[in-house]
């Protein structure tokens, strides 16, 4: 990072601070400090929904698998605008009529005490545990460019975030939201721009993409089904609606974004923003990651990506027989992609065949290189995470440099406000006020809620500590969410459309789920995005069959 | 309900507003899973045009 880089993002950090505190002025009251008074327009929340999903992890971790395993992960994607439409139709208008802080709330006056207290137990674990996630990956940045410290980097990150949520409440988070999604719309198409321009003279943006395409890395749909496969069509629309269904309406840190807004019709235009949106702009992001792929095939890349471990493995003795490998790998694969474009050009439909099978069989000589430098480091060492930051700090210009870092610390910021945002309200709606302190005065829970988030922000910064001993970090949070979703959606299916079954029902059917969601995940070798589908179905199983048996137990007793 | 919480009010039945566009939210709904296939059907055929 040079100074001009050092100005762009500190410039950028000092003014989304700065805009925050401005914007969360006069907050008040509870209702303004958490759900901004219902007052905020469509746009803002939509822009503030896919700002709290959009973490770092987004940019540092999706570009990364792309770069490794294609666009495939586009799937996972694809079941959530159908799970949007369910949502407009059924949760949207029954949390505004019932004019509640916290989805939990909701599940009090439907089923019981308990019920809400295990739900917000269940939620402020997984939440609080994303939250520790979404912290992580902007540090994974610093660590690389600066060699600062991951701790130092987390806390330097924990403190900006708290400092305008704590002030400004839901307010602050939603606008700044607004400013993080513009700039970092700007430098994701920047982003690209540059991976286009960077390839060499010769080489078009059609030929990047034909050579992408050759390598299979631009694959957005797999109609293959297998259930241990992550990201099918299959697994993205099932499982995927799910998972979206349990995150964008069970899920507080989503919910309490539309809860915000002055009308149902204006809650509904957010998510309906957020349907018709996600998808093309998960495949624009992949799609950098496989031109990025496309520039390392003519920029020689280094054997690891992540600079600190590649210094440490350069004093082993195997490494020298690693970089050997790797660079006649590359220079193989490199010729191979020159030989295959000039084909193109040609019109010479043999050469162009010969050349792709030359540069497919580089490319595996390559990754097997790779993965030894990476063995090298340790059995389960990943440099995934790393790909998208050392194109970005390695080959862009001074100033593009600060601007995407900048953008990479937005968006975790920006997922990262809005959890210890929900998570506050939750601790204090649904833990505080419910059941240790019911009728104090508001400007006593405009209090805890502030002390709340700033607790939360420490949380996370303690959890973020722990985050390194997970792989690539996209798949560590859907897993971690994967994990209770489905108990959570399992209870709100049967609030919302089983009007017989009661608190018990609802309580031992969330409890059965999350078992059951467990025992998949440690005897099985299902994929994770089912377990949301597993989970919910349980949950409904239980929940009405306990339900069943009560009323049958009173009507055997009555006669 | 939170004393001193005015600003989002008791539960009450709200107007359910139509959409800005096609009329009604049914209709809404229909073009966004219309979309949606379209969306999954061009990333198809992207797919089987740019695979070597």
């Amino acid at each position: 990072m040079r100074p001009l880089d050092w100005a762009v993002m500190v410039a950028w950090l000092v003014f989304i601070v700065s805009y925050g505190v401005w914007r969360g002025r006069g907050s008040s009251t509870t209702g303004k400090y958490l759900l901004a008074g219902k007052t905020m327009p469509w746009y803002a929340m939509g822009l503030s929904i896919m700002a709290t999903q959009a973490s770092a992890i987004t940019f540092i971790s999706t570009t990364g698998q792309s770069y490794v395993d294609g666009m495939r992960f586009v799937q996972f994607y694809f079941g959530l605008p159908v799970a949007m439409v369910i949502l407009c139709a059924t949760a949207v208008p029954i949390f505004h009529r019932a004019r509640v802080y916290t989805a939990y709330e909701y599940l009090e006056r439907r089923f019981d005490a308990k019920t809400r207290a295990l739900v917000s137990v269940i939620f402020l674990i997984q939440r609080g545990a994303a939250a520790g996630l979404a912290l992580y990956a902007p540090a994974v940045v610093l660590s690389v460019i600066l060699g600062w410290p991951d701790r130092l980097t987390i806390a330097s990150m924990g403190v900006l975030v708290v400092l305008y949520t704590a002030w400004g409440g839901i307010k602050a988070v939603t606008w700044t939201d607004v400013q993080q999604m513009g700039l970092i719309f700007a430098a994701l198409i920047l982003a690209l721009v540059m991976a286009v321009v960077l390839l060499p003279h010769g080489v078009s943006f059609r030929d990047a993409v034909s050579l992408a395409g050759a390598m299979g890395r631009l694959n957005p749909v797999v109609l293959h089904f297998d259930w241990n496969d992550r990201y099918n069509l299959w697994s993205g629309l099932i499982g995927g609606s799910f998972l979206a269904l349990a995150y964008f309406g069970c899920d507080q840190s989503q919910v309490q974004r539309y809860l915000t807004g002055r009308s149902i019709a204006q809650s509904r235009l957010s998510l309906i923003f957020n349907a018709m949106a996600k998808v093309p702009m998960q495949f624009f992001i992949l799609f950098i990651g496989a031109m990025v792929f496309v520039f390392f095939v003519f920029q020689k890349p280094p054997v690891l990506f992540h600079p600190v471990e590649e210094k440490h493995i350069e004093a082993n003795p195997g490494y020298g027989d690693v970089q050997a490998r790797f660079s006649t790998a590359f220079e193989a694969r490199r010729q191979a992609a020159l030989d295959y474009v000039g084909a193109r050009h040609n019109g010479d439909a043999a050469r162009e065949q010969d050349s792709a099978v030359r540069y497919r069989d580089a490319e595996k000589q390559l990754e097997a290189a790779h993965h030894a430098g990476e063995r090298l480091v340790g059995p389960s060492f990943n440099d995934t995470n790393f790909i998208f930051v050392s194109f970005v700090t390695r080959w862009l210009p001074t100033g593009i440099v600060g601007l995407i870092i900048a953008v990479i610390f937005s968006a975790a910021m920006s997922s990262t406000s809005g959890e210890i945002n929900s998570l506050a309200t939750v601790t204090v709606i649904d833990i505080y006020k419910r059941h240790v302190r019911a009728n104090a005065p508001d400007a006593h829970y405009v209090l805890a809620s502030r002390l709340a988030t700033v607790f939360w922000g420490f949380y996370a910064v303690s959890f973020a500590h722990f985050a390194h001993n997970f792989g690539a970090l996209i798949e560590a949070v859907n897993m971690v969410g994967s994990l209770f979703y489905g108990g959570l959606l399992g209870v709100f299916v049967l609030a919302f459309f089983f009007r017989r079954v009661g608190a018990n029902g609802a309580f031992y059917g969330v409890l059965a789920g999350e078992a059951a969601i467990f025992a998949a995940n440690r005897f099985t070798a299902i994929s994770f995005l089912w377990y949301n589908v597993i989970g919910c179905l349980v949950v409904v199983g239980v929940g009405v069959a306990v339900s069943a048996r009560a009323v049958m137990g009173v009507g055997t007793r009555s006669a | 309900m939170i004393p001193g919480a005015d600003d989002i009010g008791p539960p009450r039945e709200v107007a359910d507003e139509p959409p800005p566009f096609l009329g009604t939210w049914r209709r809404v709904y229909v073009f966004v899973l219309c979309y949606l296939a379209v969306v999954i059907f061009g990333f198809w055929v992207f797919e089987r045009a740019v695979s070597g």
